[in-house]
């Protein structure tokens, strides 16, 4: 089937009526207590437009496949015009102009750009004495991000990325790319490390420092934190870390108040004291319970590179369940300048369950992830792994447990295809809730383009109606679908779907009514500990 | 106890350079597969495996710490071997550098391991005959230069990837370990090596920085 080729009209307007009059009208029949109760059952419209009939990229009249290819698939080994095809780069060069990394081509073909980038740097900082930022050429952003002994550079020409966020009067999003790869070198690194490797030998080469692993998961970052695309083309995750990484929280997983709270203080009661941190995870990808330290904060970058990191590690490897691992690391944002050993264990639930004598056939890993100060306290460790796991195995609700992991699916209004709610009211560890993720490029691209512009946007504030609910900010973009945001002192929520505004919005606000009432088993996931 | 269920158990280490096979060498002694798309291992990963010594009806058991090759590591590697009652040195018989690498680690055991502790020298990727580049004679040549000076390096050479000589290195280490000393002496509830003590100890290294060594 051909896809429907619309023009699209974007329309940026502020939404300023047309708000349900009464907030406390919308009726939802939502059940408090069980989530399969949920009332949304419609079919979400298809939206057939393709990515390409977007004002996304270059227009090309290539396959989907051929397009990616050309343009937004990297490559290593490319001639200067397949090179100038792509519409993103990333570089990561030392001060002194040596590569380090490059997203697309070969040193022969990027070293031209880090001289001439390190010129401009270099001649920012004698004459102004000023750090350049980003270079505007209207249809092409160069943003840098000077860390000196490094420097990383993007170079994009995506749509999406040109408009400044409208709130910050800033490339946020640009910015925060960079920021990120860099702080993938200083948690496998550290600080202190790069510095050192420097201070001897201007020209030292960092790459001797690097794997193969980690220049694939650079190059998987960048695609992920630019089009919501894996590197690897497994795409499972991909577009939720694009979104989590947008509006800055962390993916939270659904489990009812009781085992949460159980699941909580089996970990602080096994708690030893080297251990500044403590996670149970659903595949390394969600957070069902997390222990921390009155006085420390860990940051949700911190959290998604530690689990990143050993997720690509663990991915491969058979029976992962019989390997203790023992990782140091850094946690930048935490102590950029020190390691923190993570200790981390997998079981599969599914293992452990058995019903009329048979075990479930799909797997559910859950990972404990301790993060100990002290190098040398692993059996220590492990010992409180084991007893966290011995007393998951003994608990009665571990059955409840398994099928709450295991059908994470949210249901949705049939006017909305899609949402990201992020939590404001907890504010331990910024945690979002992210629907169902789509998983073909097409989709996601497209998502990535709605999302990237609506979070940009200005939105305008609503005075409430009703007293008790506070003001609330709105804003929508109209193209063939509506992208909308509603946001107050306690959450924001973003969406896309199609059908009448005001529908959508009433719509949007049961969704928001729903998690609010769910609010425990959604985001109540942190226990504080004194240290 | 009866001397019917003997049983001891021994730490040992996986040392070598980066993309080697360490890893698949242990994956393939305990849960006997060979990860094709194996990424290079993080840190260090620690699993157990056991074997049984028909000769003597003992069981022993192997606590393993497999390593990370890659150089950004090395300062860790002390942490791992300084309790270790065995240590695989690995290399890559197509690649002349890892054992340069391989020799290298079995100098620093040497200097700073405890004593006493065996080493096996591991030729690995044994089917990858034709391309290779470590002859087994020099290998040979090598180690018995090594024992001359009072020392007892075994040598072996395996293919993780089809499991040729895999389980043979494990029971070459386990006949050389102390296995009767460790038995013994957990009869007479002494400390021994091998018997179970937790952590690792690191106190000479509990200060050091957080090193690149790149030299």
């Amino acid at each position: 089937m051909l896809p429907r080729l619309t023009v699209s009209t974007q329309a940026v307007t502020n939404y300023t009526a047309g708000l349900p009059e009464n907030d406390l009208s919308i009726q939802t029949t939502v059940s408090n207590s069980d989530l399969s109760d949920l009332a949304f059952n419609g079919v979400a419209k298809v939206n057939n437009t393709h990515f390409q009939s977007l004002d996304i990229f270059p227009k090309d009249n290539s396959s989907e496949d051929e397009y990616l290819d050309k343009f937004v698939y990297p490559g290593k080994d490319l001639n200067n015009n397949q090179f100038n095809d792509k519409l993103k780069q990333f570089f990561i060069l030392s001060s002194s102009g040596k590569p380090i990394y490059s997203l697309n081509g070969g040193d022969e073909l990027i070293i031209g750009f880090t001289g001439l980038i390190t010129t401009i740097i270099s001649s920012f900082q004698h004459q102004l004495n000023e750090d350049i930022v980003v270079i505007d050429s209207g249809d092409v952003k160069i943003s840098v991000l000077n860390r000196d002994p490094l420097i990383l550079v993007s170079i994009s020409k995506i749509n999406y990325e040109m408009s400044m966020n409208q709130i910050t009067n800033d490339y946020q999003q640009l910015k925060n790319q960079l920021h990120s790869l860099y702080n993938y070198l200083l948690c496998i690194l550290s600080r202190p490390t790069i510095t050192k490797s420097f201070q001897n030998r201007m020209n030292y080469d960092l790459r001797k420092m690097l794997t193969d692993v980690d220049f694939k998961n650079l190059d998987d970052m960048a695609m992920k934190l630019t089009y919501g695309l894996s590197g690897d083309s497994d795409n499972d995750d991909s577009f939720e870390f694009f979104l989590s990484q947008l509006v800055n929280g962390f993916p939270t997983s659904k489990i009812s108040y009781t085992i949460r709270s159980k699941l909580n203080s089996l970990l602080l009661h096994h708690r030893i004291d080297e251990i500044l941190f403590g996670l149970l995870t659903s595949n390394l990808r969600r957070i069902i319970t997390m222990i921390k330290p009155k006085v420390h904060n860990i940051s949700n970058s911190d959290i998604d590179f530690l689990l990143r990191i050993i997720k690509n590690n663990n991915k491969n490897i058979k029976d992962i369940e019989t390997e203790d691992l023992w990782i140091p690391i850094c946690l930048p944002e935490f102590n950029s300048n020190g390691f923190v050993y993570v200790y981390v264990k997998t079981f599969d639930l599914a293992k452990i369950l058995v019903i009329d004598g048979k075990y479930y056939e799909d797997s559910q890993l859950i990972n404990i992830v301790l993060i100990s100060t002290n190098k040398n306290n692993f059996f220590k460790v492990k010992e409180m792994a084991n007893k966290i796991i011995e007393n998951i195995i003994q608990l009665e609700l571990k059955d409840k447990l398994y099928q709450e992991l295991s059908n994470y699916t949210i249901n949705l209004p049939p006017t909305i295809n899609h949402f990201v709610y992020r939590d404001l009211k907890h504010k331990d560890l910024k945690q979002c809730l992210i629907s169902n993720n789509p998983k073909d490029c097409n989709s996601i691209i497209k998502y990535v383009y709605y999302y990237s512009n609506l979070y940009n946007s200005k939105s305008s504030t609503i005075q409430s109606l009703t007293q008790e609910s506070g003001n609330r900010k709105l804003s929508y973009i109209k193209y063939d679908v509506i992208t909308f945001s509603i946001i107050d002192d306690n959450y924001e929520f973003y969406a896309i779907g199609s059908g009448e505004l005001s529908d959508l919005i009433s719509d949007g606000l049961k969704v928001v009514k729903w998690i609010k009432s769910n609010d425990k088993r959604f985001f109540g996931n942190v226990v504080k500990f004194n240290f | 106890m009866s001397d019917n269920n003997r049983f001891a158990q021994f730490k040992l280490v996986l040392l070598g350079e980066s993309a080697v096979g360490k890893s698949s060498i242990v994956h393939r002694f305990v849960k006997n597969t060979f990860d094709n798309m194996r990424e290079s291992t993080i840190g260090a990963a620690f699993l157990t495996q056991t074997i049984t010594l028909p000769e003597s009806n003992t069981t022993i058991k192997f606590e393993i710490w497999d390593t990370a090759g890659q150089e950004r590591y090395k300062s860790l590697a002390p942490m791992y071997y300084r309790n270790a009652n065995a240590a695989l040195c690995v290399y890559d018989i197509t690649s002349r550098s890892s054992f340069n690498k391989a020799q290298d680690w079995i100098k620093e055991l040497k200097k700073q391991a405890p004593e006493g502790i065996v080493i096996c020298l591991v030729g690995n990727k044994l089917d990858l005959e034709n391309e290779r580049e470590v002859d087994q004679q020099e290998v040979i040549e090598y180690v018995q230069e090594l024992n001359q000076e009072n020392d007892n390096v075994i040598l072996s050479e395996c293919s993780a990837k089809n499991g040729e000589g895999v389980l043979d290195i494990f029971n070459k280490i386990g006949r050389a370990l102390p296995v009767e000393e460790v038995i013994n002496g957990a009869n007479n509830r002494s400390r021994q090596v091998g018997s179970r003590k937790p952590g690792v100890n690191l106190s000479r290294q509990q200060n050091q920085p957080q090193s690149s060594n790149c030299c």
